[in-house]
């Protein structure tokens, strides 16, 4: 699900961008250095504003200034139970792995439907359950997430198409 | 699943009360039971004085994982005694059958997380089954769920699985960027060889990370045979490459992936960087599934295992990917037509019989540098990346295994080699010598009459004529024939109710069923039969009641019964001794003339003595071949019976050495010249020709190479001054036999005689061969006895004694006698043109011989 976070980033700043385009250059790093990040709880879409911007603070000893930035930005934030929409980027016996987004997700073989099968002797190898419904890599899938890990920095998921309208679109 | 108290608990234990009655759904971490132990407390009494105590202690049991109780084992009152003891079962609603990434597959949940009750989840799902990603992992119930499956499909579709090693057996890799340049130049002789090398670039790994191309040589009609296995085979990839070059070569072999599919394993998966493991595709069992792979020592020979022969196309190039492997003591089998091998004018040697009859095969164990190289094409066949390794340090690095640091060091290593062969060109500099050995032997023709006469053009150094796969592919669809063939048996014997004896009977039944029809699920997976069990029964039979004795194929210090070759032998059925015997019935000799060869042929007529292509042969056509076109042509005088004077000695020149260096075999073969520091090991042989006499190979132990010769040579001729005049005198006084006698008659050889003896034999005297020297012994002695100087006598007599000092200045001294005794100047030429002559002509024949010399 997608959210409007208000965040806040601390980025310290070297003496040699102090002047005119300093600003500039604080909201220039602020992108770079968050949007499409991972917190380990959400990923960071992107950044809409910088709201605010803290006075400069010189760090003693080193004349680095330290600046907070408020900032808004659109976050998505898996959650069990989610219905999303990915793409399948390895098909095996035990099941197939998508991305959803930034997100990989697992379906396994148990919940995938009785009669979707697993076709090894296909090139590329596939799920399919004969009437028209082929999962093979690349295949575009609507799956349901029904748990959600999260490590430092990185964030995995396990899927069903176990349930009525989800599987290949 | 069943709940045991953990192994910590003092037992016995006294179940007190139990909290929730069957049916219940049980949180985690509730206390599912109270129970009580006793335990001995130190207590103050009124005196203050410390007591100890027995009391109950009631403590309670908390319920690791979520579910419903589906039984109680225990009741109130109850004892339990061990941690074996199950107390109550609980049904959860998820076995937690596949994980992947610490998360179960099935309902999401969290594996990793941990509780301080000491219970892991991740324990349930630890097999890894799938080719490429390692997080995946399920539990032994659903291994076998998934195996019985691709089992009953595979079985329907009438296939097997086959796994499929890469490098030197279907394909070869090498980063020598000579091969890109000879691709490249349609006037380079090695140009049709390499036309049809594919290359790919990887970049993250290799010399400064900016990639490095790899040129891939694909085994000769390596399409036919994956477009035909296929079709009787699901094939795997298991390399020890990494991912990134498995991938290349699929694409390069496989390119529509119709073979081979996602069905790659590399050894970023493998698990293990110095072995490969069926296991780890198959967890459950392994009945269906044949390997094909050039070395058995990864697989630890297994049953399943078709060892092939090493695809060795970019001469001396080896295995790119085996850095991490134990070093290879293989034979490597030269497969050139010997004849073009010895047309260089660097080994002038008399042509023996077996060079005229059959290609020699030549035996390498190491040595990429040695100049014994430069003079055989022959003896380049051997694997780059390895240098002489004891046995001992083989051992170490083994048992290093997976440990980071020896793992990080050799990552380095496989850089270092890979770099080294970017920048040494090994190839280009091979081309060179062969380029100048030709021009050479142009020169030299005249002088070689009798070498051949094809040296007028260019020499190509890579050859591509190996037809392994052919006999392969032959192999694997009888495997695949007999295996169904048996299949098919069985399923008649169990539906005609004989289920006991499931492989009596049948004969050829197979024909009469239909296939598939009737029977459940019981009947198709109990009648699998097991390739471990057909495919060895199928090999045996080449070599069946066969006893096989190997001479001059196993490389000096490596033991017998557990090298490659012997137990390549044994897979196929054969019996390998050490000696020869009675009940031995081949002997598989590199040379012709070892200690083995000639008790063979002297004492047992029946002994088949033939050269090693008949084994290796036989063993790639997976038939036992007529020995005739193998036999190595022994010398009459060798042979059994036989009086007919003596041929002229082969007296190889003392360059011809160059060409054996390499070889090495058992010790009691050491029969040549220079190999005379394994007398000791001859002493005690009382049954054995002394063949130190027996002019004719030269071999020379291993760890000798690098002796700086000259040097010594100097040394000992400042040591032995006097002695080594007396030598000569003696010799020339046609007391040349002494020797021989001496060895003959007590096993007490000392070294300087041998060398005496040899020195003789090298310049030009006639091999006394086995009825001949028995002769000599027989009169000469006494003669002989007193023709020997008083310093020989001494020499002899300090000898006899024993004294692990002897053997140690014997080491040391035989190579310079050899080279340092006057006559061996003479070898190279004047020897051939003498060496025709009768026994009773030896003065004459020294007298000649030391006019060459001076000449």
């Amino acid at each position: 699900m997608f959210f409007l976070y208000d965040l806040e980033r601390t980025i310290t700043l070297h003496p040699y961008y102090f002047g005119p385009h300093m600003r500039e250059y604080l909201i220039n790093k602020l992108l770079t250095d968050v949007e499409g990040t991972c917190t380990g709880r959400y990923y960071i879409i992107c950044v809409l504003d910088a709201y605010n911007i803290s006075m400069g603070k010189i760090l003693p000893g080193s004349g680095l200034a330290e600046f907070t930035i408020s900032y808004r930005a659109v976050v998505w934030r898996p959650f069990k139970g989610e219905t999303v929409d990915g793409v399948v980027t390895a098909v095996s016996k035990l099941g197939f792995f998508a991305n959803v987004g930034p997100l990989p997700v697992f379906v396994s073989t148990h919940l995938i439907p009785a009669d979707v099968k697993f076709d090894p002797t296909a090139n590329p190898p596939q799920f399919s359950d004969n009437e028209g419904q082929v999962i093979e890599k690349g295949a575009h899938v609507r799956l349901k997430l029904v748990g959600t890990r999260s490590d430092v920095g990185k964030m995995s998921a396990i899927g069903s198409i176990k349930e009525d309208y989800l599987g290949c679109l | 699943m069943l709940l045991t108290f953990p192994p910590s608990t003092r037992f016995p234990v006294t179940i007190i009360e139990i909290h929730f009655a069957q049916d219940c759904v049980v949180k985690k971490l509730l206390p599912l039971l109270s129970y009580s132990y006793k335990a001995l407390i130190l207590e103050e009494d009124e005196d203050g004085e410390e007591v100890q105590k027995a009391v109950d202690i009631i403590s309670r049991y908390e319920n690791p994982i979520e579910g419903k109780i589906k039984r109680w084992m225990v009741g109130k009152g109850s004892v339990v005694n061990s941690p074996s003891t199950a107390i109550v079962e609980i049904d959860e609603p998820c076995p937690h059958p596949v994980v992947w990434n610490n998360q179960c597959a099935v309902c999401g949940m969290d594996m990793s997380e941990q509780t301080y009750i000491n219970f892991h989840n991740l324990e349930t799902a630890n097999i890894n089954v799938t080719h490429d990603n390692t997080g995946l992992k399920i539990s032994r119930w659903e291994a076998e769920n998934i195996e019985k499956e691709s089992k009953k499909r595979l079985l329907s579709a009438k296939k097997l699985s086959l796994v499929v090693d890469l490098d030197q057996t279907i394909i070869q890799a090498t980063v020598d960027p000579t091969v890109g340049e000879w691709r490249d130049d349609p006037s380079n002789p090695n140009y049709h060889a390499v036309k049809d090398v594919e290359a790919f670039q990887l970049v993250d790994e290799g010399a400064g990370g900016r990639g490095c191309w790899y040129y891939v040589k694909l085994r000769p009609g390596l399409k036919r045979f994956l477009s035909n296995i296929s079709k009787l085979y699901e094939c795997h990839i298991y390399t020890m490459g990494t991912r990134a070059y498995a991938m290349s070569i699929a694409k390069i072999v496989d390119p529509e992936g119709g073979v081979f599919g996602e069905r790659i394993l590399s050894r970023d998966e493998s698990g293990s960087l110095t072995s490969k493991s069926l296991e780890r595709l198959f967890p459950v069992d392994t009945k269906m599934v044949v390997i094909i792979d050039d070395r058995g020592d990864v697989w630890k020979w297994s049953d399943n295992l078709i060892k092939v022969t090493p695809y060795d196309f970019f001469v001396g190039i080896g295995d790119i990917n085996s850095s991490f492997l134990p070093k290879r003591h293989d034979y490597q089998l030269a497969q050139q037509a010997a004849t073009v091998a010895h047309a260089t004018k660097d080994d002038p040697q008399v042509i023996n019989p077996q060079q005229l009859t059959a290609p020699p095969a030549v035996i390498t164990i190491n040595g990429a540098e040695d100049a014994a190289m430069e003079d055989s094409p022959d003896a380049k066949k051997e694997d780059g990346e390895e240098t002489d390794v004891s046995p001992l340090e083989q051992l170490v690095e083994m048992g290093g295994g997976d440990d980071p640091d020896v793992l990080a060091e050799q990552t380095v290593r496989r850089n270092e080699t890979l770099t080294a062969q970017q920048k040494d060109r090994p190839l280009a500099k091979k081309q060179e010598v062969l380029d100048k050995q030709d021009s050479d032997s142009i020169s030299n023709h005249s002088n070689n009459g009798d070498t051949n006469s094809e040296s007028g053009h260019r020499h190509n150094l890579l050859h591509d004529n190996d037809n392994e796969l052919e006999h392969l592919e032959k192999a694997l669809t009888e495997v695949h024939q007999e295996f169904f063939e048996e299949y098919q048996r069985r399923l008649v014997t169990t539906k005609g109710g004989r289920v006991a004896q499931v492989r009596g009977g049948g004969g050829k039944g197979g024909k009469r069923v239909q296939h598939g029809g009737g029977g459940g699920d019981g009947d198709y997976l109990s009648n699998v039969p097991d390739i471990k069990n057909i495919m060895p029964r199928m090999k045996r039979r080449v070599f069946d009641n066969i006893v096989i004795v190997f001479s001059g194929v196993i490389p000096l210090g490596v033991d017998v019964q557990s090298s490659d070759v012997v137990q390549w032998g044994k897979a196929f059925g054969a019996m390998v001794v050490d000696g020869v015997s009675a009940a031995v019935t081949h002997v598989v000799a590199a040379r012709t003339r070892t200690a083995k060869v000639r008790t063979a042929a002297a004492k047992f007529p029946h002994i088949k003595i033939v050269n090693p292509q008949w084994f290796f042969q036989s063993i790639t056509m997976w038939h036992k071949l007529d020995e005739t076109p193998f036999l190595i042509n022994i010398y009459p005088e060798d042979r059994f019976a036989n009086s007919s004077p003596p041929l002229p000695s082969s007296s190889m020149g003392f360059d011809d050495l160059d060409d054996h260096m390499e070889l090495s075999s058992d010790e009691e073969e050491d029969d040549d010249d220079e190999g005379d520091n394994d007398i000791h090991a001859l002493d005690g042989r009382p049954g054995v020709i002394p063949d130190l006499l027996l002019p004719g190979e030269t071999e020379e132990p291993p760890d000798l190479h690098d002796i700086n010769w000259d040097e010594m040579d100097k040394d000992l001729q400042e040591f032995m001054g006097s002695e080594a005049d007396d030598t000569d005198l003696e010799s020339r006084n046609g007391a040349d036999y002494e020797s021989d006698s001496e060895s003959n008659s007590g096993d007490q050889n000392d070294g300087l005689k041998v060398s005496f003896g040899s020195k003789r034999d090298r310049s030009a005297t006639p091999p006394p061969d086995g009825t001949d020297e028995q002769k000599i012994v027989v009169s000469e002695p006494r003669e002989r006895e007193m023709l020997k100087s008083p310093l020989s006598k001494r020499l002899r007599l300090s000898n006899s004694r024993s004294s692990s000092l002897r053997n140690l200045t014997l080491s040391a001294e035989e190579p310079k006698v050899g080279e340092s005794g006057m006559p061996s100047p003479a070898q190279s030429n004047g020897d051939r043109e003498e060496s025709v002559r009768d026994e009773e002509e030896d003065d004459f024949d020294l007298e000649a011989e030391l006019g060459n010399e001076f000449a």
